[in-house]
C-alpha cells in the first residue's frame, strides 16, 4: 500500500486506491501449506499421486481415472456441463489449476482439504463407483503402486481407512504442484509495481479497460477478489432454475452437514492437524438456511479455457456469464432473508468485450509437461503393459 | 417476496397420489385455526375468534379462543382451548385442565395424548383415558431436543413424535418417551426450509407441513428427505383459488385423497385433491409481490414511524413528515444476535423519533436502537441509519425473574413498560435496565395484545381480545377498570387521544372506536372491505401530534391514516391493498410551506417553517417573515411564538423588535426584521408554552 502510494506520482493511468486494487491481485506468494496433510511436500508421496491420478483402474469399470474429467491439457477441466465418470453427474467439473490455493473444496465445499475431497470420486457411483477396499487391494496388488506407497510412506498398504487417506494425501501432494505460471495480467500487475513502462505497454488497451471494470464499475472483485480472485466462499446469485427437472441443488446447505459427519474432514481422526486452523474454520460456520443454494466463488484464473460456466455448467460460454451479471435476467429473487450483491450493470456491448479481453490475460502457462502426464516408471515387468 | 412453487418430486410416494390441484373453498369463517375430516367425510372446523366448532357431526359454541382437535379411534373429540382439553365422548363432555399452557395442535393415539403447549414450549404428553400429564417433551431453546413455540404435534405410524417447531423454523422428531431422535429444516424460502412451520399431519406414512411464512405446503418422507411442495402465494387482495396466504394447518382425508388447507388470517379453508394437468396451481413468474408485509405493530415519534413485519423479522422506517411516508431505512431480520429479532412483536418511539424499542416476544428480548442523526438535513435512505444500543434479556434478568414481553409502550417520563405472557406489566428505564415488576401475573390478562399509556396521566390502557375488554389501570398498576366492549367484539390495540379518551381497534368486527373513560361510545367507524375507513382485521392504532388517528389496518397489509373524527385522510403499504383506496381520489394539496426551509427546536419537540420577504437580506433592509409551527410531540396547548436575534459577538441585540401577528392554528407573521450590520446574526423563534420555552435557532452571515 504504500509502495503504491509512492508510486502515485507516477502512474496517472490508474488512481492509487486503483494501483492497489490492481496489485492485490497479483499472484505472488506459492500456494499456502495444508497442516491436516503431513505428507504433502514429500516428493515420493507426490510420485504416488501422480500415478494415481491418472490410474483408471481406481474406477470399478476400469476405464475412469482423475484425469477423465479432469484433462491436464484442458487446463484440467473437461469441457463438459456436467462431469462424466461412469455415469452423468450433477455438477460442472472445476479446475485443478491452483486449487492447492483453496480452503473448500467441490462446489460446494464439502471438503475441507485437498487430500479429502479426492477420496470422494473413488466411491462416488456417478464418478468412479468403486470403493476403498478395491481401491486399497490395487495398492497392494499392483507391484509399481505397491512400490510407490512404500517410497512415500515408509510402510506397507494395508485395507485401513488410514491407508485410504494417505492415497488421497498422495494425491495431494501431486495436485499440490499444479500451480500455472504467471498470467499476462500478472505480468502488468509486476510492470506496474516496478513502474516498467516498456513492460506496462504491452497489455493490451481493451484489457486494461475491462480491468478498470473490473475493479470498479463492475465490482467483480468483491467477491472474485485477491490472487486467486475468488474470496474462497459461497453466494447463492439467483441463477435461474432448472428447466429440464433435476432436483434443486441445495449447495453448501447441504454440504456443511455432509462435512460434518466426514471422517476424512480437518477436524477428523485421519487429519495430520485436527485442532488446527482448517479445522476450527468448520467448528466456527453455522449452518443456516441462507447457505441454501450458495456455491463457492470460482477463480477466474484461466476461466476463458474453463469453460462451461456454474455449478451446473449452466452457461456455455464466458459472455453468457457477463450478460447475465449485467441483465440479471431471469434471476431468482433470494426471498426475505437472502443475500443481495448482485445489482443490474448494464454494460454496454464494449464494455463486456473489454471485461473478455481482461479476463483474457488471466489465462497462466500450464504446469511441467512432466506433470501432465501420467508417471513414467521404468517397466520392472517386461510383460506389464506401460500405462497410456 | 414471492414464494418458490415446487413442481419436482423425487420418486413420489406411490402409495399416495401427489396433491396440490385446487377443488374448493369455504370463506367467512371466523379466524379458524384447525379442522379435521370427520367420520361423516366432512369438515369439523375450529374457529378461534368465533369460540366454536362445527362440523363433522359437532356443534359447539362459546369456547374461549379454541385452537386444536383430534379425534380418538373410539370417536372421542379432543379440543384444545384456552381453559385446556375439552373431551367430548357422545354427548358427554369432560375437560382436562393445563393451567399456564397454550395449547394448540393435538394428537390423538391410543398410548398418549400429545399437545402442543406454545407457551410452555413442549409437547404435554397426556394420558388418554384420564387426561392426566404423563410428562413432557423438550424445553424452551434452540439446541437439539428444545423447543420454541410450537404449534403442533403429529404421531408417525411407527410411534415417533414430529413436533412442529414453529419458532425454530424446523420438524423435529423424538422417541414417544422424548428422547430426541432428529430434526430437519432451517428458515428460509427454498425446498425443505421452512418459516414459521405451524401445521403437521401424516398421511399414511408421508407428512404434510403448512409452512405459514412461505405461504405453501411441503410433504416429506419420515426421514425428512424432501418430496414436493404446493402452494403459491396469494397476491391480490383475498386471493384464493388454490393461491395461499398465510396457510397455519392441516387435515388430510383418510383416503389421502384430499387435504384441507386452513389459513386462519383469511377466514377461509381451501381443498387440495389429486394434482391434475388442469388442476395445477400455476407456479409464479415474476409476478408483482405483495412488496409490503405490514402487521405485527405501528409507532410513531418525532418524524419518524416504525411499522414491523413479522413476516420477514424487520421493522420498516418511515418518514412521516412529507404528506406520502416514506420508507427510509429497516431494522433487524431474522436471527439470534441482539441487533436481530426472532419475533419482533411490539415496538415504541421515543418523542424525538430518535429511539425505537422492539419487544422480541419469542427471544424474550427488548432491544433499543438509536435513529439519531448528527444533521437536520432532509432524511434520505439509508441503510446505515439504526443503531444497536442496548438489549435485555428480559427471561433472565439479574434477580432472578423474568418474563417473555408481548407488547411495550413508553411512557413520557421514558420508562418503558412491558406487558408479559403471563398478565404481569413490568417497567424498566429508558436504558432498559432496573426491571421492575409493577403488576402481578393474572391469567385473564394473558391474552391481552394491546398497550398504551396516556401521555398525560400515565393511566395504562390494555386491549383484551379474548375477553372483549378494554382495560384501565393507574400508572403504578392500581385501580383497575374494566370496560366491556359489544358482543363479538374483539379489542385489539388501543391508544389514547389528547382529550384523554381512548380509541381501539377491533379485529373481528373490523373497526375503530372512539370512547370515553367510563367506556360511553363516542364514535365508531369502519367494516370489513378494501376501501377507505374499511379494514380486515385491524391490529394496531397509534394517534399523531396533530390528533389523527394512523390504523395498522392489518389483515389488508397498510395503515390507513383517520382524521380525528373519522374520515379517511390517507393510507399507505402494500401496493395491491391501498390501490382500492385510490381510485378517483386526489390528495389534497400538499401545503406550500411544508416546502419552506425549516429549523428544530433545541429539544426536537417543534419544527418552524419560515419564509422571509427576502432572503438573504441585504444589510439594513426591512423584513417581514411568515412562519408555521409543527409541533413533533403531543402538545395540549397553542404555543406563542417570538422571533428575535442579535450577534452575540457584539454583544447587541435587533435595532428594534418585530411585531408578531397571528395568523391563525399554530400560523404567524413577524413584521419589522431588520438586520442593521453586516457580520454573524444569530436569529431564534422562541416557542412559549406557558411556563415552558423552547427555541429553534439559526445563524446568517451579512457582508
Amino acid at each position: 500500500m504504500i509502495l503504491a502510494g509512492a508510486l502515485l506520482l507516477m502512474q496517472s493511468e490508474w488512481s492509487a486506491p486503483e494501483l492497489a486494487r490492481i496489485l492485490a491481485h497479483e499472484k505472488r506468494a506459492p500456494a499456502p501449506l495444508d497442516a491436516t496433510n503431513a505428507h504433502l511436500t514429500n516428493p515420493a508421496a507426490a510420485k504416488l499421486g501422480q500415478a494415481l491420478f491418472f490410474e483408471p483402474r481406481l474406477s470399478s469399470n476400469g476405464k475412469v481415472s482423475c484425469a477423465t474429467c479432469h484433462i491436464p491439457e484442458q487446463f484440467f477441466t473437461d469441457g463438459k456441463r456436467l462431469a462424466e465418470g461412469l455415469e452423468k453427474g450433477t455438477r460442472n467439473t472445476p479446475t485443478i489449476l491452483n486449487a492447492a490455493y483453496q480452503r473448500w473444496f467441490f462446489w460446494d465445499g464439502r471438503s475441507d482439504s485437498l487430500w479429502s475431497q479426492a477420496l470422494q470420486p473413488i466411491e462416488n457411483p456417478l464418478e468412479m463407483g468403486s470403493s476403498r477396499a478395491a481401491a486399497l487391494r490395487l495398492l497392494q496388488t499392483d507391484a509399481t503402486l505397491n512400490q510407490l506407497y512404500r517410497e512415500a510412506f515408509q510402510s506397507a498398504p494395508d485395507t485401513s481407512d488410514e491407508c485410504f487417506a494417505r492415497l488421497g494425501k498422495a494425491i495431494h501432494a501431486y495436485e499440490h504442484q499444479l500451480v500455472g505460471g504467471l498470467s499476462a495480467f500478472d505480468h502488468y500487475a509486476r510492470a506496474l509495481r516496478e513502474n516498467d513502462s516498456t513492460a506496462q505497454a504491452q497489455y493490451p488497451a481493451d484489457a486494461r479497460r475491462g480491468l478498470k471494470l473490473f475493479i470498479g464499475k463492475a465490482n467483480c472483485r468483491l467477491c472474485h477478489s485477491g490472487p486467486l480472485f475468488s474470496d474462497g466462499e459461497f453466494h447463492n446469485l439467483g441463477l435461474p432454475r432448472s428447466r429440464t427437472g433435476a432436483k434443486d441443488d441445495a449447495g453448501r446447505y447441504e454440504a456443511l452437514a455432509k462435512l460434518a459427519q466426514n471422517p476424512f474432514r480437518a477436524g477428523g481422526s485421519f487429519s495430520d492437524a485436527p485442532q488446527g486452523e482448517r479445522a476450527q474454520e468448520l467448528e466456527h460456520t453455522p449452518r443456516t438456511g441462507e447457505l441454501w443454494g450458495a456455491f463457492r466463488t470460482p477463480s477466474l484464473r484461466n476461466v476463458t479455457r474453463t469453460a462451461p460456466y456454474m455449478h451446473r455448467g449452466q452457461f456455455r460460454e464466458l459472455r453468457d456469464v457477463i450478460f447475465f451479471y449485467s441483465e440479471l435476467e431471469g434471476a431468482e429473487p433470494a426471498g426475505h432473508h437472502g443475500e443481495r450483491v448482485l445489482q443490474n450493470l448494464n454494460l454496454s456491448v464494449a464494455e463486456m468485450d473489454d471485461l473478455l479481453a481482461f479476463l483474457d490475460t488471466l489465462e497462466e502457462e500450464l504446469p511441467a509437461e512432466a506433470l501432465r502426464r501420467p508417471l513414467q516408471v521404468p517397466l520392472q515387468n517386461p510383460q506389464q503393459k506401460p500405462r497410456r | 417476496m414471492l414464494s418458490l412453487l415446487l413442481c419436482l418430486a423425487q420418486a413420489a410416494d406411490p402409495a399416495l397420489p401427489r396433491l396440490g390441484g385446487f377443488l374448493s373453498e369455504q370463506r367467512g369463517l371466523c379466524e379458524p385455526a384447525a379442522a379435521l375430516f370427520g367420520p361423516d367425510g366432512t369438515l369439523a372446523i375450529v374457529e378461534t375468534h368465533a369460540g366454536r366448532v362445527s362440523g363433522g357431526g359437532l356443534a359447539l359454541e362459546n369456547l374461549s379462543e379454541p385452537r386444536g382437535i383430534s379425534r380418538s379411534a373410539d370417536g372421542d373429540w379432543f379440543i384444545s382451548d384456552a381453559q385446556g382439553i375439552l373431551v367430548l365422548r357422545g354427548d358427554t363432555q369432560r375437560r382436562i385442565r393445563l393451567p399456564g399452557a397454550r395449547a394448540e395442535g393435538l394428537s390423538w393415539t391410543a398410548q398418549a395424548l400429545y399437545v402442543a403447549d406454545s407457551l410452555a414450549h413442549c409437547v404435554r404428553v397426556l394420558d388418554p383415558k384420564t387426561g392426566n400429564e404423563q410428562h413432557r417433551i423438550g424445553t424452551r431453546g434452540s439446541a437439539a431436543g428444545e423447543l420454541l413455540c410450537p404449534r403442533d404435534v403429529a404421531v408417525a405410524p411407527n410411534g415417533e413424535v414430529f413436533v412442529a417447531d414453529t419458532g425454530n423454523h424446523r420438524v423435529q422428531v423424538f422417541r414417544a418417551d422424548g428422547e430426541p431422535l432428529r430434526r430437519f429444516g432451517d428458515y428460509g424460502p427454498y425446498p425443505g426450509l421452512f418459516s414459521s412451520p405451524s401445521g403437521i399431519e401424516f398421511a399414511q406414512d408421508s407428512l404434510f407441513v403448512a409452512d405459514t411464512g412461505n405461504h405453501r405446503i411441503q410433504r416429506f418422507r419420515t426421514s425428512g428427505d424432501f418430496l414436493y411442495g404446493f402452494g403459491a402465494h396469494s397476491i391480490r387482495p383475498r386471493d384464493g383459488a388454490g393461491r395461499l396466504h398465510y396457510p397455519t394447518q392441516l387435515a388430510v382425508a383418510a383416503d389421502g385423497k384430499r387435504i384441507a388447507v386452513i389459513e386462519g388470517f383469511e377466514d377461509r379453508v381451501q381443498i387440495f385433491g389429486e394434482e391434475t394437468p388442469q388442476s395445477r396451481v400455476m407456479e409464479l413468474q415474476n409476478e408483482l409481490s405483495a412488496s409490503a408485509h405490514y402487521g405485527g405493530a405501528l409507532a410513531l415519534g418525532g418524524r419518524l414511524g416504525v411499522v414491523l413485519e413479522p413476516e420477514s423479522s424487520n421493522a420498516v422506517v418511515l418518514d412521516t413528515s412529507g404528506f406520502d411516508p416514506i420508507e427510509i431505512t429497516r431494522i433487524g431480520r431474522f436471527g439470534d444476535k441482539p441487533d436481530l429479532f426472532a419475533r419482533p412483536a411490539s415496538v415504541a418511539l421515543d418523542g424525538a423519533g430518535e429511539h425505537a424499542y422492539f419487544a422480541d416476544s419469542l427471544r424474550g428480548r427488548v432491544s433499543r436502537f438509536s435513529l439519531a442523526r448528527g444533521s437536520t438535513e432532509a432524511l434520505r435512505y439509508d441503510l446505515l441509519l439504526p443503531r444497536l444500543e442496548c438489549a435485555s434479556d428480559t427471561r433472565n434478568l439479574p434477580d432472578g425473574s423474568g418474563f417473555e414481553p408481548r407488547a411495550i409502550a413508553r411512557a413520557s417520563s421514558g420508562a418503558i413498560l412491558a406487558l408479559a405472557a403471563d398478565g404481569s406489566l413490568w417497567r424498566a428505564g429508558a436504558d432498559l435496565r432496573g426491571w421492575r415488576r409493577i403488576l402481578a401475573p393474572e391469567p385473564a390478562r394473558e391474552l391481552c395484545t394491546g398497550l398504551a399509556i396516556d401521555p398525560a396521566s400515565g393511566r395504562i390502557a390494555l386491549a383484551n381480545p379474548a375477553q372483549g375488554t378494554l382495560e384501565i389501570l393507574n400508572s403504578d398498576g392500581g385501580s383497575p377498570t374494566l370496560l366491556r366492549q359489544p358482543a363479538g367484539s374483539r379489542p385489539s390495540a388501543v391508544a389514547w387521544s389528547a382529550m384523554s379518551t381512548l380509541v381501539l381497534t377491533d379485529e373481528r368486527l373490523h373497526e375503530v372506536r372512539a370512547l370515553d373513560l367510563e367506556g360511553k361510545q363516542l364514535l365508531r367507524i369502519g367494516r370489513q372491505g378494501l376501501g377507505r375507513a374499511e379494514f380486515f382485521k385491524p391490529r394496531g392504532i397509534v394517534i399523531d401530534a396533530s390528533g389523527r388517528w394512523w390504523v395498522l389496518d392489518a389483515g389488508n397489509h397498510r395503515v390507513q391514516i383517520l382524521s380525528a373524527r373519522g374520515e379517511f385522510v390517507h393510507a399507505f403499504g402494500s401496493r395491491l391493498f391501498t390501490d382500492p383506496l385510490r381510485k378517483g381520489y386526489t390528495p389534497p394539496e400538499q401545503p406550500e410551506w411544508t416546502l419552506w426551509p425549516a429549523v428544530s427546536s433545541a429539544q426536537q419537540r417543534f419544527r418552524i417553517h419560515f419564509q422571509a420577504s427576502s432572503w438573504p437580506p441585504a444589510v439594513g433592509e426591512t423584513l417581514s417573515v411568515e412562519a408555521h409551527l409543527v409541533p413533533l410531540e403531543q402538545i395540549t396547548q397553542e404555543p406563542t411564538l417570538v422571533l428575535d436575534g442579535g450577534m452575540p459577538e457584539h454583544g447587541h441585540g435587533l435595532p428594534r423588535d418585530t411585531r408578531a401577528t397571528r395568523l391563525g392554528d399554530f400560523h404567524w407573521k413577524f413584521e419589522g426584521l431588520r438586520l442593521h450590520m453586516g457580520g454573524r446574526w444569530r436569529l431564534y423563534f422562541d416557542i412559549h408554552e406557558g411556563a415552558h420555552t423552547e427555541r429553534a435557532e439559526w445563524e446568517v452571515v451579512l457582508e
